[in-house]
C-alpha cells in the first residue's frame, strides 16, 4: 500500500451547493502532502469527510486501503490524528488533563509519554494555567498534540497556521517537519498560504471549486515553477505570431512583454523574429512562484469552465 | 464506548455544574428535614417525613437541563467531539456514552438528597406512612423521569449544538412542557359540581348543579394519561407524593426514554458535524 490516502469521485452537496465535485487525490505514505486551494474550495470539507464528521454525497475513500464504506474504516482511524479548523480542547483544563482526557478516549492503559508530548510541542512548562489563557499557538500547538495521542502514523491538520504570529509559524513549520522526519508520519496539510506549504510539502494537490486540479510532488512543481522565460520585443504581436506558430502557450505580461513556461531555442526564436522585422529587448529566465503557478492553474481551471459552459 | 464513557465521566468529576448541583442538593437534602423538624417542635404539631421524600424531583429536572446543556454542547461546540470521532468512535456510542453520562449525574445529584433527608427524616421525624415498597416505587419513578427529562435534552442538543443556543432551547421546550402540565393538573382538579350564588328578595341561595368546564369521557382519560406522561407533571406528582398511577408514570418515562435517546441518535447519525 503505497497510499495511506485515496479518494475517488468524492462529491458533497449541502442543499444546492457543490461543496465537492468528484475531487480524486492521492496522499502517498511518508510525505507531507500540501493541500492548496483558495477559501471556499473544498479542502476542510474533504478533511471533515476523512475524520468522519460528515458522509460524503456520493465517490468514496480509503484509508489505509479501507474503504469507507466498511465498518473497518473506524479501527484504520484510530492511527490518524486529526486537527480540524480549530484545535479540538477543552478551554476550562490544563494542557496535561486535555492530553489525558485523549489518553482516555483512545483507551491507553496509562498516561505514559504524556510529558514527552508535551514537551515535544513546547508546552511542558505550562503547568496549572488553563487552556483558556492560552495563546493562539499554544492552542493550535496543544491541538497537535492531542492529534499525535496513540502514536499515529498519519496526521491531518487544516490551516495549523492561520492567525499565528511568524514565530509561531516558524514553531508549527518545525514541528511537522521533526514529526514527518523523525516519527516518519505522513502529514495532510491544507493551507492557502502557498509560500509557507512550499517550505515543507513534499507532494502538493491543488483543489478549487471541489475539484482537484492537479496533484505533483514537490520536484515536478519546482521544475514547472522553474522553466519561465519572460522575453521583451519592439513588436508583440510578431511574437504572439511566431509564438502561435509554434503552438507554444504563453501569458501576455504587457504592451512588449510576454511569459513562456517551455524552454525555447532562442537562436531561431531571434532569426524567425527578424524575419518579422521585430527584435528582441532582453530575454529573462525567471523562476516562478508557488504562487503564480497557482493562479495560472486557477485561471486554466477557470478558463475550461467557461469554455464548458458556452459549449 | 467503555473508553469513552470513562473519558465523560473524568471530565464530569471535574465538572463546576456537577459539582455545584451536587452540593446544592446535599444541603438541601440535610436542611429540608431539619427545617420540618423545627417547625414540627415549634408549631407542636405531628409531621410525616413522606412529604420530604419526593423534594428532589423538581431542583434535579432543572439543574440536569443546565447541566446536559452545557457539558454535552460544549463538545460540539468547541468541537471536542471530532477528537472522539476521528479516533474512530462512532457517533451511536458518542451520543450513548454522553446521555449515561448525564444520566449518572443526575442519579448522583438525586442521592445526595435522598440519602441524608431520608436519614435524618427517619431519625427526627419518625418512619414513614407509606410502607418501604411504595417509596421504593416512588424512587425509581422519580429517577426514571429524571431519565427521560434527560434523554429529551440529549436530543434536544443533536438539534441546537452551540451551548448558548442550547441551553435557550431546552429551557424554553422545558416551560412549554411545565406549561401544559400545570393547565393539564388544573383542569382534572376542576370540580365536577358547581354551584352559583343568588340573592333573592334579600335572601342567598346556593344553586348546585354540573360543572360545564369539567372533562368528561375520552377528554378527561386523555388528560389522565397526559398528566402521567408529561415528565413535569410527573415531577409534581411526585414532589407532591399525590401519584395515583405510579406504574403507568414508570411505562410513560421508559416511552419517552426510548423514544427520544432513539430519535436523538438518528439525528446526530446523519447530521453533518462541523
Amino acid at each position: 500500500m503505497d497510499d495511506i490516502l485515496k479518494t475517488n469521485a468524492i462529491c458533497k452537496y449541502y442543499k444546492q451547493f457543490k461543496a465537492l465535485d468528484g475531487l480524486t487525490m492521492h496522499v502517498p505514505k511518508g510525505s507531507i502532502y500540501g493541500f492548496v486551494g483558495r477559501n471556499g474550495a473544498g479542502k476542510t470539507t474533504l478533511i471533515r469527510i476523512i475524520c468522519g464528521l460528515q458522509h460524503p454525497t456520493s465517490g468514496e475513500f480509503e484509508l489505509y486501503g479501507i474503504r469507507n464504506t466498511n465498518k473497518a474504516i473506524s479501527e484504520s482511524r484510530r492511527k490518524m490524528g486529526a486537527v480540524v479548523e480549530t484545535p479540538s480542547i477543552y478551554p476550562d483544563m490544563t494542557a496535561v488533563d486535555n492530553l489525558k482526557q485523549q489518553y482516555r478516549i483512545l483507551g491507553l492503559p496509562g498516561f505514559d509519554g504524556l510529558q514527552e508530548l508535551l514537551k515535544l510541542v513546547g508546552l511542558e512548562h505550562t503547568g496549572k494555567k488553563k487552556v483558556r489563557n492560552f495563546s493562539l499557538g499554544m492552542r493550535q500547538r496543544l491541538g497537535i498534540a492531542v492529534a499525535l495521542c496513540g502514536n499515529p502514523d498519519f496526521l491531518v491538520l487544516d490551516e495549523p497556521i492561520n492567525g499565528l504570529d511568524p514565530q509561531g509559524i516558524i514553531e508549527i513549520r518545525n514541528l511537522i517537519l521533526k514529526l514527518n522526519r523523525e516519527r516518519k508520519i505522513t502529514v495532510l496539510i491544507s493551507s492557502h498560504i502557498l509560500e509557507e506549504l512550499s517550505k515543507l510539502a513534499t507532494h502538493y494537490g491543488f483543489i478549487d471549486n471541489g475539484r482537484m486540479l492537479c496533484e505533483m510532488r514537490a520536484e515536478e512543481l519546482e521544475a514547472s515553477c522553474q522553466s519561465c522565460m519572460r522575453i521583451t520585443v519592439t513588436d508583440l504581436q510578431a511574437l504572439t505570431k511566431v509564438l502561435d506558430h509554434k503552438n507554444i502557450t504563453y501569458r501576455i505580461i504587457d504592451s512588449r512583454t510576454a511569459e513562456i513556461d517551455t524552454k525555447l531555442n532562442i537562436t531561431q526564436l531571434v532569426q524567425e523574429l527578424s524575419e518579422e522585422t521585430c527584435e528582441i529587448i532582453s530575454v529573462k529566465e525567471q523562476e516562478r512562484s508557488l504562487e503564480s503557478f497557482y493562479i495560472s492553474l486557477i485561471e486554466n481551471a477557470d478558463h475550461k469552465g467557461r469554455q464548458g459552459e458556452t459549449i | 464506548m467503555n473508553r469513552l464513557l470513562s473519558a465523560d465521566l473524568a471530565r464530569l468529576r471535574k465538572h463546576v455544574l456537577f459539582l455545584f448541583g451536587v452540593s446544592v442538593m446535599l444541603i438541601y437534602g440535610i436542611v429540608a428535614p431539619m427545617q420540618q423538624y423545627s417547625e414540627t417542635v415549634k408549631y407542636a404539631q405531628l409531621s410525616s417525613p413522606d412529604k420530604l421524600f419526593g423534594g428532589y424531583i423538581i431542583p434535579v429536572c432543572i439543574m440536569t437541563a443546565f447541566l446536559c446543556c452545557v457539558f454535552c454542547a460544549e463538545e460540539y461546540d468547541n468541537g471536542t467531539v471530532r477528537n472522539k470521532l476521528s479516533v474512530g468512535h462512532s457517533r451511536a456510542n458518542v451520543y450513548t456514552s454522553q446521555f449515561f453520562t448525564c444520566l449518572i449525574a443526575g442519579i448522583i445529584m438525586c442521592l445526595a438528597y435522598v440519602i441524608p433527608s431520608t436519614l435524618l427524616d427517619l431519625m427526627l421525624l419518625g418512619d414513614f406512612e407509606r410502607t418501604t415498597g411504595v417509596l421504593v416505587l416512588y424512587l425509581t419513578s422519580g429517577i426514571l423521569c429524571i431519565s427521560a427529562c434527560i434523554s429529551i435534552y440529549c436530543m434536544l442538543i443533536t438539534v441546537m449544538q452551540k451551548r448558548t443556543a442550547g441551553t435557550a432551547l431546552t429551557l424554553f421546550v422545558m416551560l412549554i412542557v411545565i406549561y401544559i402540565g400545570i393547565i393539564t393538573g388544573q383542569n382534572l382538579k376542576l370540580p365536577a359540581e358547581t354551584f352559583r350564588v343568588i340573592t333573592e328578595n334579600g335572601v342567598t341561595k346556593h344553586i348546585y348543579g354540573e360543572n360545564p368546564h369539567y372533562p368528561k369521557g375520552i377528554y378527561r382519560t386523555f388528560l389522565e394519561i397526559l398528566y402521567d406522561f408529561l415528565p413535569s407533571s410527573q415531577a409534581w406528582q411526585i414532589t407532591y407524593m399525590s401519584a395515583e398511577h405510579l406504574p403507568r408514570m414508570i411505562v410513560s418515562s421508559c416511552m419517552i426514554i426510548l423514544i427520544s435517546f432513539l430519535s436523538g441518535m438518528k439525528r446526530l447519525e446523519k447530521k453533518d458535524l462541523k
